[in-house]
This record gives structure tokens, sequence and C-alpha cells, in this order.
């Protein structure tokens, strides 16, 4: 693997509310390595998003605040810098793009303003070179007409077309990192499979690093060379897809895994669902986070935290019976592709 | 968009038309007859009222009153007639309803514009230090002026700045009523103008107080609907400065909804402000036109019920059309 290219080091973002204060994020550590397409996986609520707004040093002050933790980015660290240096990083080597392309682009701009706007920012070029960087960028997302296209308001692209700019303006300043939070969840499953297509593509060609963000396994299975599985703002498990895919030690994972369909089995009985809901992050009890809706839970869950543990070639799994419990009842669906 | 103009004057034509014979028919309906005062008194014989009567034409039928008056009206052109007369006096209603205009477009505008120009930078600020103290002391003090009765507000505003500045000070800084002094044809042009400043200062200040106190807020909620937007998220994350992001990608956003609501006020204006005239005895639209109402005397409630039509009918077309040229979504046709 080659050098790491942002690590982040026991991480906690908290958000104060009026019920209490919620550990969104709860000591996560995670490295992502030059041009690795990094999958998270979770429920909602499971400090995916939190995270990648962390990195992005966007958790919203006063009521988000990083308590702890370190980033480190290319040698630096992010937390540490002043507000200035940070503007500089955001867009330009760390780059984001979010869930809905319905409301992430500003209506009453065209496509061309706020691609040239980011292109400006950036990079030493005159008003003339940045539009024809931007008609390349919209090019590259295969948007037909990019010339014309430059003039158009959001409104009149529709959601997949809309990613499509967004991707073309996260990747417009060759960023080392993407972070891509959900970005195919408001979209059409045809859509879908074309934006991630794309989106590894473009990636490739350019050797950039990819956080993926998303709930769906399945769209990690197809993307990323590595996942991690988050539960309650923390980590449960972590490995290669394919390893994670074929030997999970988790039972959280086991159960994800276990509630995909697949479209080449006939099933019999009900797809297999996680019983119960994610656990409320004020307070949360000792222990495993997981513990209520664990089909292994032992009086050891409750009361004692399983710290992070690795298991040889970067698979960490927090579980106190990793890796001797029996999934397999759990766990029905293999790596597809 | 030309045809779209044409197409909404036109509509807002059969809603005036519309207008006039509503208010005419709720106007002959209210009981009383415009010449009860004149009736009344022992003095003038029954001979006298009955050539009033044919005079003013109220000894002819409904229907034909209102054509009447609906066909001179429309010939505005026709200074200062075309309004038909007041029943008290020998007043043509075109020449008082268009005396009265001048003030009470000094006082609804000046208050307007004080209310524009410091409630919507207010509100912006506010939702930008959302929290902040300052948010807290300037919401607070906007909830307990928008609360404020005016007339409460506006004889305070009296009491402290006119009667008890003047007592502490010596030095009469404001006027309590009037739109000038008796002697204003004699001042030179800089006291002309000091004069009016003078006398306008506190009854504008009573109502821009309160509208300052609902345009700021309305433009707070506004904008914090827009900050917290997914557009605005993705700004940031650009790595736009704090000022960009506020500036190009909140501002223009957050004024389109407060664009309505003030251009509705403009229509508003013409209607006056009773109360705040009857406070400083402005004499403003307001009071001519709740006086008319208590005597019966519906030629000068139609002109002004039909000028505040008009400014209506105008001013949501401009709010149309202003929305559409602050958002791209908005299309014509």
């Amino acid at each position: 693997m080659s050098e790491p290219l942002l690590q982040v080091s026991n991480l906690r973002t908290f958000f104060t509310t009026e019920e209490g204060i919620v550990r969104a994020v709860d000591g996560l550590s995670f490295t992502i390595h030059k041009g690795e397409k990094f999958g998270v996986v979770g429920e909602s609520g499971s400090g995916k998003s939190v995270t990648a707004l962390s990195i992005m040093r966007l958790i919203e002050a006063p009521a988000g605040e990083i308590v702890t933790g370190e980033i480190h980015f290319k040698g630096q660290d992010l937390l540490r810098l002043g507000d200035e240096e940070m503007r500089k990083i955001r867009g330009a080597q760390i780059a984001m793009i979010f869930q809905d392309p319905m409301t992430a682009l500003n209506p009453v701009y065209t496509i061309g303003n706020q691609l040239v706007e980011t292109i400006m920012l950036h990079q030493e070029v005159r008003k003339s070179q940045a539009v024809d960087i931007g008609i390349q960028a919209l090019d590259d997302v295969h948007i037909p007409n990019p010339k014309v296209r430059m003039d158009d308001y959001p409104h009149q692209l529709s959601g997949g077309m809309r990613q499509r700019v967004m991707i073309a303006m996260g990747l417009s300043c060759n960023p080392d990192l993407l972070i891509a939070d959900e970005p195919t969840t408001a979209l059409d499953v045809t859509t879908q499979a074309q934006i991630l297509h794309l989106m590894l593509e473009l990636t490739e060609e350019r050797d950039t690093a990819v956080m993926l963000i998303t709930h769906d396994l399945g769209v990690v299975a197809g993307f990323c060379d590595n996942i991690q599985v988050m539960y309650a703002g923390r980590l449960a498990e972590r490995g290669t897809t394919d390893f994670i895919f074929d030997n999970t030690f988790h039972p959280y994972t086991a159960g994800l895994l276990g509630s995909m369909t697949r479209l080449d089995e006939v099933r019999e009985e009900r797809l297999y669902s996680i019983r119960g809901a994610p656990p409320s992050l004020i307070n949360p009890s000792n222990g495993c986070r997981f513990t209520p809706r664990c089909d292994f839970a032992q009086d050891i869950c409750g009361s004692k935290t399983p710290l992070p543990r690795e298991f040889g070639d970067g698979h960490w799994a927090a579980c106190h019976f990793a890796p001797d419990l029996d999934l397999s009842r759990v766990k029905r669906a293999e790596r597809v592709g | 968009m030309f045809q779209y103009v044409v197409r909404r004057l036109v509509y807002g034509l059969i809603t005036l038309l519309a207008l006039s014979i509503i208010t005419f028919t709720l106007l002959q309906n209210t009981g009383g007859d415009p010449l009860d005062r004149i009736k009344s008194n022992p003095r003038i014989t029954q001979q006298a009222v009955q050539e009033m009567a044919v005079f003013y034409g109220l000894d002819q039928p409904i229907t034909k009153q209102y054509l009447t008056w609906a066909g001179n009206f429309v010939q505005f052109w026709n200074y200062p007639t075309a309004w038909g007369r007041s029943f008290q006096g020998p007043q043509q209603v075109q020449a008082l309803v268009i005396n009265r205009l001048g003030g009470t477009a000094r006082l609804m505008f000046t208050a307007l514009g004080l209310a524009v120009l410091i409630g919507i930078p207010l509100g912006i600020y506010q939702a930008i230090k959302q929290y902040s103290f300052f948010d807290q002391a300037t919401t607070t003090f906007s909830f307990v002026t928008f609360s404020t009765p005016i007339f409460v507000l506006g004889l305070g505003l009296q009491i402290i700045l006119a009667l008890k500045l003047e007592q502490w000070t010596g030095v009469k800084f404001f006027y309590t009523s009037g739109m000038n002094s008796t002697s204003y044809a004699d001042f030179s042009l800089g006291e002309k103008i000091g004069d009016t400043l003078q006398h306008l200062a506190l009854p504008a200040a009573s109502i821009a107080l309160i509208s300052i106190a609902g345009y700021s807020r309305y433009q707070r909620a506004s904008m914090l609907e827009v900050l917290h937007s997914d557009y605005l998220r993705t700004a940031k994350a650009k790595g736009l400065s704090q000022r960009t992001v506020i500036v190009k990608h909140a501002l223009r956003n957050a004024l389109i909804p407060v664009i309505t609501l003030i251009s509705l006020d403009i229509a508003g204006v013409l209607g006056g402000a009773v109360i705040t005239e009857s406070i400083f005895a402005w004499p403003g639209m307001g009071r001519l036109y709740i006086q008319a109402i208590g005597q019966n005397d519906w030629p000068i409630v139609m002109a002004v019920v039909m000028l505040i039509g008009v400014m209506v009918v105008v001013m949501n077309l401009f709010a149309d059309l202003a929305y559409g040229w602050l958002d791209p979504r908005v299309r014509y046709d």
C-alpha cells in the first residue's frame, strides 16, 4: 500500500443539544492512503457524515465541536490550521460531494458560474481559462454539450446530471482526496450505477483517493478497496472489501451482509433484519453499543467496551469474541462481481 | 414576458372593476344616508334636502349612480372634478385626496424606507450571529416593539423625545404635530428642511420601529433557512471565504421571500396610518377616509379604496417580476 494521505486518530466530535451531549463520533481512527478507495458504511446516525464534515472542518459551531483527535493530511494536522489555511485545502486538496444533488447547487447561479468560481478560487488562472477548464470538467463527467450547459441553472438539469456537475466541481482542482457523502442515495438505481462508474473511472485516472460514505453495501462492493463499518459513532470492523464480505468477524457487519438481497438467489424465508434500532448517542451505556441488538451478546458486552483489535493484514474488529463467533447463520450474502 | 405583463394588467383591471362594484355595494348597504347630517338639522327644509339629493345625484337609482361615478372616475385627467364631490362641503374629492397623498407619501415612504434599510440588514446580521448576545438583545427588542400598540409607541416617543428632551436640554428637537410649522413659508431652504425633518421624525419612527421589528424577524428566519441549506454547505466545502459565502450565495436567496412582503407593504402605503396620523395630527389619507366612512361620504371612500386597489395590483405585479429577476426558477409562461 502506498503512503498514507489522511490519518485520523482518536476523533471525537460531539454536539450539544438540549437533551444532552450527542457523542456522534466517539474515538475513531483510520487511515486513507494515496489513491485508495475507502468505503465507510453504517446506518443513519452511525457518524459517517460527521466524520466527513470533521475532516472538512465544517462541523457547525457552536453546537458541534471536535473535542479531541488529530486529522493528519499530507503531514499537517488539519485541526491545527487557521481558517485561511483550511480554506485553501477545502475544494482544492480535499473536495466533497453531497447526498442530495437537487439541493447541493445554488439555485440562483448558473452551473458555469459555480464551477468557474471554484476553479478561480484555487487556481492561478484568468476567467477565460477558468471557463475552458470548467467546460473540460463538464466534458470529463460526460455531460453532453458542456459549453451550452455552462449557462444552465441547476433546476434545468436532472438529478443525475447535477451530481455529475458536483463531481466535475469536486475534481476540477485535482484534489488528493474526494469525500463522497452518499453520492448516489438520492438517485434512481440505473443512475446510481452510472455515477459510481464515472467516479471510479475519473478517480482511477487521476489517482484520487476517495472516501465513499454509504449505507449500501452493494455500492461499496464494486467500488472500494477497503471498507470501514461504523456503528454508533465507533468502529465496528475494517478491512479489505474481499475480507469483510467473505470473513467478517463482527456480528453487526454480518447482520448488514445478511440483510442484503441477492438477485441470483431464490429465498424461501424472510430476509434477515437486525432487530431493534440504533441507540441514542446521548449518555450511551458502557460496553459495546451493539449489545442490545446482538444475537451473540454475553454479560461482558454490556459492561466492557471492546477496543478495536487488529487480526492481521489491516483487518480490525471491535468485538470481544472476534474472530471466534460462527456468523454463518446470519451472514448469507457473498460478494457479487 | 411582455405577454405576461399585459395579461396580468388585464386581470388587474378586472380585479379593480370587481373591487369597485363590491365596495360600492357595501357602502350603499351600510345603513344611513349621506345626507343624514343635513336632514337632522331642523333649520334645513325638506325642499332644500331634496335639492341637495338632486345636486349630488342621490335621487338616481343605485346602478345609475355607480355608472355615473365609474364613468367619471376613470377620466382622472379631468382634475379636479373627475372623482366627484364630497358630501361634507364644497371640496372636490380628487383635490382632497391628492392633497392628502403628499402627506401620506412623505410619512409612509420615510417609515418604509427606514424599516427596509434597517430591518433587512439587521435580520441578516442576527441570522449570521444566531444566538449571540447581539441576536438575543435585538430579538428581544424586536418582540417588545412589535407587541407594543402603535399609540403607546407614538405617545411614548412624544413624551420622551419631544416633551422631556426639550425640558432637559432646553432645545426643541422634535415636533409632535403637523407636517410643518405655521411660519414655514417664511423659512430659508435650510430651515425648511430642518423643520420638515423635525416634524417627520417621530411619526415616521413610530411606524418604522414596528416595521423594523417585523422585517428583521422575517429576514432573520429567511436567512437562517438559507444558511442551513445544502448549497451553502457546498459553497463552504469549496473553500470560499465566509464573506463570499454570505454575500454571494446566501443573500440573494434570502432576499427572495422578503421582496413579496415589502412589495405588499408598499401597496398598503396609500392607506396611510390612521392611528399615527391621529396622534401626530398628520394630514394623511388614513384620517381622511376614516372620517369619510363615518360620514357616509362614499365618493372619498371609493377614491381611496380604488387608489389602494391600483397600488396592490401594480405592486403585486412588481413583486412577481422581481421574483423572476432574483430567482431563475421562476418563468412567465
